[in-house]
């Protein structure tokens, strides 16, 4: 939700770490981040500052690694997953690689990364360049009522 | 053959022989004491110093650490002393991170070996110019101050400008800046 961005940043781990050299957290063991409806589950979630002590990023990995938001009142909850996820609290963005899968409403997205602004909601799915097996390309499914 | 059944009288004449033998070594004195918790061997302490500083410096001659109490009171145990500490304040200087500066109500310090136990209100705290001041919080801290090590069992809290955390234990490598909170970790950080 728009107001996700006013809430604090909420932790739950088995354990963490803290690096006071680079000012970097890791949480690890059941790892969960939640602002606002905003919530990230993964085995570890690293988190790096500004440099006024503000979240500036955020790091899970995880098998896989999930993401969830509602990004406004009228649509549905996004589900994402992948092996990695990056936020970008700065230009809040999400980034999604390695079996990488978006969901929304119904229409899923899969491919090797995606690449999600939540801001303007928009999504850039890329397929992995290294490899041209079939299962890398970009797959979309978009249920019937939504085509209507 | 008809068995021999002992004398009434013989019996009679032990029981009185087994009272009196007990009225003989216990007196009531003995079994009125003998319930009276023991009381510790009471050690006056060997030496006391007020407003201590205790420098300790590195192979290079630099300073590495200080230890500070307004009152140290040492008791003789076995082969060291035993010394107990009154406003304890330990601060550690590394060339890798930010000075740390530990401070509690009450300590502990064993001589012999390089261990330092923090006790009531423990507050470790270390302020860099990047990241502001980080505090840990707890109620005892076991500190090996050659290592610049601490560790705790206790529950810990972890704050710093726009984050506090909760945990229980706690493992801090202080020379290299890095902790780790054992279990049950709860954070927050304000937007």
């Amino acid at each position: 939700l728009p107001e996700d961005r006013e809430q604090a940043f909420q932790l739950q781990a088995d354990s963490q770490t803290f690096d006071q050299k680079n000012g970097r957290v890791t949480y690890s063991g059941e790892a969960r981040l939640q602002q606002g409806s905003m919530v990230i589950e993964a085995d570890t979630i690293t988190v790096d500052f500004a440099t006024d002590n503000s979240v500036s990023k955020v790091t899970a990995l995880g098998d896989p690694a999930k993401f969830q938001q509602r990004p406004s009142r009228d649509r549905g909850t996004v589900y994402a997953e992948g092996e990695t996820i990056t936020y970008d609290s700065d230009n809040n963005t999400v980034s999604l690689e390695q079996e990488a899968k978006l969901e929304q409403d119904g229409a899923v997205m899969r491919g090797f990364s995606i690449h999600y602004d939540l801001t303007r909601e928009l999504v850039r799915a890329e397929s992995d360049k290294s490899e041209s097996s079939e299962q890398q390309r970009i797959q979309m499914t978009i249920p019937p009522a939504m085509v209507e | 053959m008809r068995t021999r059944q002992p004398k009434p009288w013989i019996i009679v004449v032990g029981f009185c022989i087994a009272l009196g033998y007990g009225a003989l070594h216990f007196t009531p004195r003995d079994l009125a004491l003998s319930d009276a918790p023991v009381q510790p061997k009471q050690t006056l302490p060997e030496t006391y110093i007020l407003g201590m500083i205790d420098r300790s410096f590195d192979d290079d001659g630099r300073l590495s650490y200080t230890l500070e109490a307004e009152q140290v009171t040492y008791f003789e145990q076995g082969q060291g002393t035993d010394g107990t500490l009154t406003k304890p304040k330990v601060l550690f200087l590394s060339e890798k991170t930010t000075p740390w500066n530990l401070e509690a109500d009450k300590g502990h310090v064993y001589s012999g070996n390089n261990t330092v136990i923090l006790n009531d209100n423990v507050v470790a705290y270390s302020r860099s110019d990047d990241h502001g001041e980080l505090t840990l919080l707890t109620e005892t801290l076991n500190i090996d101050t050659d290592k610049q090590y601490a560790h705790t069992d206790k529950p810990v809290t972890m704050r710093s400008a726009r984050s506090n955390t909760q945990a229980v234990g706690l493992k801090a490598d202080l020379q290299e800046g890095r902790m780790e909170l054992l279990s049950e970790v709860r954070g927050r950080y304000e937007p």
